[in-house]
């Protein structure tokens, strides 16, 4: 069975649309990289519209590659302009820019690119190594453990991510019950509808993840005033770049640190890349023989967040798909994705479309490479990107926003629904509140369901007495006595970091 | 006492939950029912907790530490840059369910741009290319109808 995948994988790398498509996505990938403003999640969020026109051949490697790549476009600003175009970029701002102020820009960019490119690789080759092990496991896994899993997600989303607990589970619930809303699966009956018919068939996935993610980042950057970078890039000599990459392989250790770290974090569900980058800058300035070197332009200090921050997007990935548990919000679309195709997440991306996940593993690899050999190339030119004034960027991705939600279902009531979600989103994000915890809690709410009605009606009230759903109801428990330990662990690495 | 703004937002998720659990009591099918009943409470549990735990920490915090002027100027400026921002998205909307996507997208664009302090050359192009882009991509291209406008519609068109 595994065999068999794998040579379907790879024969789909045989089709000119899939490379057609990873090229895109790196492109767009590596603009919301570099775009402060918009993120790969935004990127994503704005694709989401347009991958009911494709098949799942084409856009689910397309929103893989755009993930794979845009950290490493948020390197090239957050070395050169100070600028992290993506949050999991910050701590490379640290040494990163330290280093172009040095003279050292193209040095450090070297030294990024390169750790990224092979901190990706080695979390894809582990990801593509651990599925013949994981597999016998996911297929042992039935509805019950699915209620539990879902359940775990969840918490995992509401618990690890950044800010306050209350509010993560707050939001996963108000995304539960947004899910609720229309006919009900089993009985027929309309839930939440008030008599208007286009409620009926539920709320659609895309106008939440629009108005969710897109919307409110824009009016925050307008509402900023929309400035984004007005220093001057400075990268000079391919040297430099050599010298950089020679740089990733002397601290092969410090690479392999963070791919690991990179890695777990993001098979962790709800932590996400940016926690890495962070967590591995601490790491290597703790175990670092010169940790007085930190913050001064050591090369270290680049190579460190940036091979984490890559390496987390393959485990992450692997989480989606195995268990249909996303660890990101950008994650949670690609799992929207899936079940707009009519694959229903976790157990059948592991056997019925075991040769899709080997492929996007392998659209990881062959992305990061390209986009790495790209950015080296063309980094200075492409950091002219961060220039794009925000009075020309809000206006219009605010028009692809309201477009892109018509133009799914041509329902008229669908823009009017991305408006009344994006005040949600507007005031979740002034207020701390966990988006990614909603829009999971609204992916997974009907399969939740769905798979609670099924255990009850097979195997009664007690349908959780099996040896998977007991072990995840205990690492549920197990979760809630772990966060406020982790909480204070973070809390002093940010403190040591700083 | 003056509760803080994020208070307001917990009362409101409590109302909310209230009215969810009220209306999954008055659902005939117990299956139906069951499942939203048991989450609105979480969540109506959950909101009274994190309003509770705000104004604790209101009443400690005003003990030890009070919001300066300048401070609560910088929080109103913020609101209210917010809010203008997000009448701008209102007004587009507005103008999408009467004028339809191609009107509407025009003025949004020349207006907005402007607004945000864009040069006239670059308004005015952006402003024609906008709405020439969505109907050469989406109706040539994706052959979807884009929207028209009800008051086109009231018109005849």
């Amino acid at each position: 069975m595994i065999f068999d995948a794998w040579v379907q994988a790879l024969a789909s790398f045989g089709d000119p649309y899939l490379w057609l498509f990873i090229v895109i996505g790196i492109a767009i990938g590596l603009i919301s990289g570099i775009v402060p403003a918009v993120s790969g999640l935004t990127a994503c969020a704005l694709l989401l519209p347009f991958t009911f026109k494709m098949s799942i051949w084409e856009s689910l490697p397309l929103m893989v590659a755009i993930l794979a790549t845009s950290s490493a476009g948020g390197a090239i600003t957050a070395i050169l302009l100070n600028v992290p175009g993506n949050a999991a970029n910050a701590p490379t701002t640290i040494d990163g820019f330290r280093m172009t102020q040095n003279g050292e820009g193209a040095r450090a960019l070297g030294a990024s690119l390169t750790s990224s490119a092979v901190a990706s690789i080695f979390s894809a080759v582990v990801s593509l190594a651990i599925i013949p092990i994981i597999l016998p496991l996911v297929m042992a896994i039935r509805s019950a453990d699915m209620v539990f899993v879902i359940v775990l997600g969840l918490s995992f989303v509401a618990v690890l991510a950044r800010g306050s607990m209350l509010k993560g589970f707050l939001s996963g619930i108000i995304g539960l019950l947004i899910s609720f809303i229309g006919y009900h699966a089993v009985t027929g009956m309309g839930r939440f509808t008030y008599g208007i018919g286009y409620l009926y068939e539920g709320i659609r996935l895309v106008p939440v993840a629009l108005g969710l993610f897109a919307v409110p980042e824009m009016i925050q950057l307008a509402t900023e005033g929309g400035s984004i970078s007005k220093r001057e890039a400075v990268f000079k000599g391919l040297r430099q770049v050599w010298l950089g990459l020679k740089d990733s392989f002397r601290h092969w250790h410090i690479v392999l640190r963070g791919s690991i770290i990179g890695f777990i974090v993001g098979i962790a569900p709800g932590i996400g890349p940016s926690v890495a980058g962070w967590v591995s800058y601490a790491q290597a300035k703790q175990t670092s023989r010169h940790p007085e070197r930190f913050g001064t332009g050591t090369v270290e200090g680049v190579i460190a967040p940036e091979s984490a921050n890559s390496a987390s997007e393959a485990g992450d990935l692997l989480t989606t798909l195995a268990l249909g548990i996303p660890g990101s919000g950008a994650m949670a679309l690609v799992l929207g994705a899936i079940i707009m195709a009519g694959i229903v997440p976790g157990p059948d991306m592991m056997t019925k479309h075991l040769d899709m996940s080997i492929a996007l593993m392998l659209v990881i690899i062959v992305s990061i490479f390209l986009a790495c050999l790209l950015c080296l190339l063309l980094a200075s030119q492409m950091a002219r990107l961060a220039f794009i004034p925000g009075s020309v960027l809000v206006p219009l991705v605010l028009i692809a926003v309201f477009v892109g939600a018509y133009a799914t279902d041509g329902q008229i009531e669908d823009v009017i629904l991305t408006l009344v979600l994006s005040a949600v989103g507007c005031i979740m994000a002034k207020f701390g509140f966990n988006r990614p915890a909603l829009f999971l809690g609204f992916l997974l709410g009907a399969h939740f369901e769905r798979y609670l009605f099924i255990s009850l009606q097979v195997s009664g009230p007690l349908f959780f007495m099996r040896p998977i759903s007991l072990t995840l109801i205990f690492i549920n428990l197990l979760l809630f006595v772990f966060s406020p330990a982790k909480r204070w662990f973070q809390r002093r690495k940010e403190a040591q970091v700083a | 006492m003056k509760l803080k703004s994020e208070s307001y937002v917990y009362i409101a998720l409590m109302i909310i939950m209230l009215l969810t659990i009220i209306q999954t009591l008055m659902m005939t099918s117990f299956v139906t029912e069951s499942l939203p009943l048991i989450v609105s409470s979480i969540g109506f549990v959950l909101a009274s907790a994190g309003l509770w735990r705000g104004v604790v920490a209101q009443k400690k915090g005003q003990v030890v530490k009070r919001r300066t002027e300048g401070e609560e100027e910088r929080r109103t400026g913020s609101w209210k840059g917010y809010l203008a921002h997000s009448g701008w998205v209102v007004g587009y909307v507005a103008g999408i369910y009467f004028l339809g996507f191609l009107v509407a997208t025009f003025i949004f664009t020349l207006t907005y741009m402007k607004h945000l302090g864009s040069r006239w050359t670059t308004t005015i192009v952006s402003a024609i290319l906008a709405p020439v882009f969505i109907w050469a991509a989406f109706e040539l291209g994706l052959k979807v109808t884009m929207w028209r406008g009800v008051v086109f519609g009231w018109l005849g068109y």
